[in-house]
């Protein structure tokens, strides 16, 4: 999958509690460069094992977000499962923005408890 | 525990080949053939192996289950649980160790990918205790279990998983190897309502 360079996602925090709300924005650079955003929040396994990966909230950003302003977002995660770094598997949480073109942007964060 | 199918089969199995090696041995007496001598001598000593091994699995089908409660589960992180452990007898020079177990675990769907398993967390929670109980008789001990905030909670898909078990090791007098009961448990996070 190609970069999606023209577009930039800010969080609010980077380490979100589970079941904790993530919030952050979307802006696009420059009117018009990007169409039809899709924004979605998955958690996926790497490792020794077969990747595995899930969505698990979904939103169109419209025509907004296409303008050049900032599009807030906000997402109630799951409580599991939570970030992991093991020596065969990890599990890693990202934000998503997709284009039309098939071009993503991905924003990591983790979901640790203790915040 | 081994199972009474697994039992009966090694049970068939002893009796059939320690009577092939009576027969043997009857002809033997009979012959005085060399040769046959020869063949008898680990036939004989495969014999006495299976019979050893068949001792072994009798004693310990005797042995019982251990029953785990807990006061709550699943279990969270960052909290302390109470849990109990049941022995019934007979139990002779047995030694009791109960461990909450993390067992990180891959499966590759690709061919020749190896599969891993390792334990990422181990506690402690009882250490070799000396138990001795006629039949009948039960043994209790109610422990506390902390979880610590800082371990993964559990998690299953189809190419690995998390998991979390209680092992209760029961080392018995006699028997060459400890005998390990796992109950599997889950582990979850406390729920945040708070924003992060």
């Amino acid at each position: 999958m190609a970069e999606l360079t023209d577009v930039d996602i800010s969080l609010a925090a980077t380490r979100v509690s589970p079941g904790g709300w993530l919030r952050g924005s979307v802006v696009a650079r420059g009117r018009g460069a990007v169409q039809g955003l899709e924004l979605s929040v998955r958690w996926l396994t790497a490792g020794a094992g077969s990747p595995d990966e899930r969505v698990v909230h979904l939103q169109a950003l419209g025509d907004e977000a296409a303008d050049g302003r900032p599009v807030p977002f906000e997402v109630r995660l799951p409580v599991t499962p939570t970030s992991y770094e093991g020596e065969y598997l990890q599990i890693r949480w990202l934000v998503r923005v997709r284009d039309r073109s098939d071009r993503v942007r991905d924003a990591p964060f983790e979901v640790l408890p203790g915040r | 525990m081994p199972r009474l199918r697994e039992l009966g089969g090694l049970g068939v199995l002893t009796v059939l080949w320690n009577a092939g090696v009576v027969l043997g041995v009857l002809s033997e007496l009979r012959a005085n053939d060399v040769i046959l001598g020869l063949v008898l001598i680990p036939c004989g000593l495969i014999g006495a192996a299976l019979l050893s091994s068949l001792v072994r699995h009798l004693r310990l089908f005797a042995l019982r289950e251990p029953v785990l409660e807990l006061d709550a589960h699943p279990l969270r992180q960052g909290s302390v649980h109470a849990l109990s452990i049941t022995l019934r007898g007979p139990l002779a020079g047995g030694s009791v160790t109960v461990e909450l177990r993390g067992i990180e675990s891959t499966i590759s769907n690709t061919r020749n990918a190896p599969s891993f398993v390792r334990t990422f967390f181990a506690a402690r929670l009882l250490e070799g205790e000396g138990v001795e109980l006629a039949r009948d008789e039960r043994w209790t001990r109610r422990l506390e279990v902390a979880v610590p905030q800082n371990v993964p909670s559990s998690f299953a898909v189809p190419g690995s998983s998390l998991r979390y078990e209680v092992v209760v090791t029961t080392a018995t007098l006699g028997l060459p190897e400890p005998e390990e009961n796992a109950y599997p448990v889950l582990v979850l996070p406390l729920a945040s309502g708070a924003g992060g």
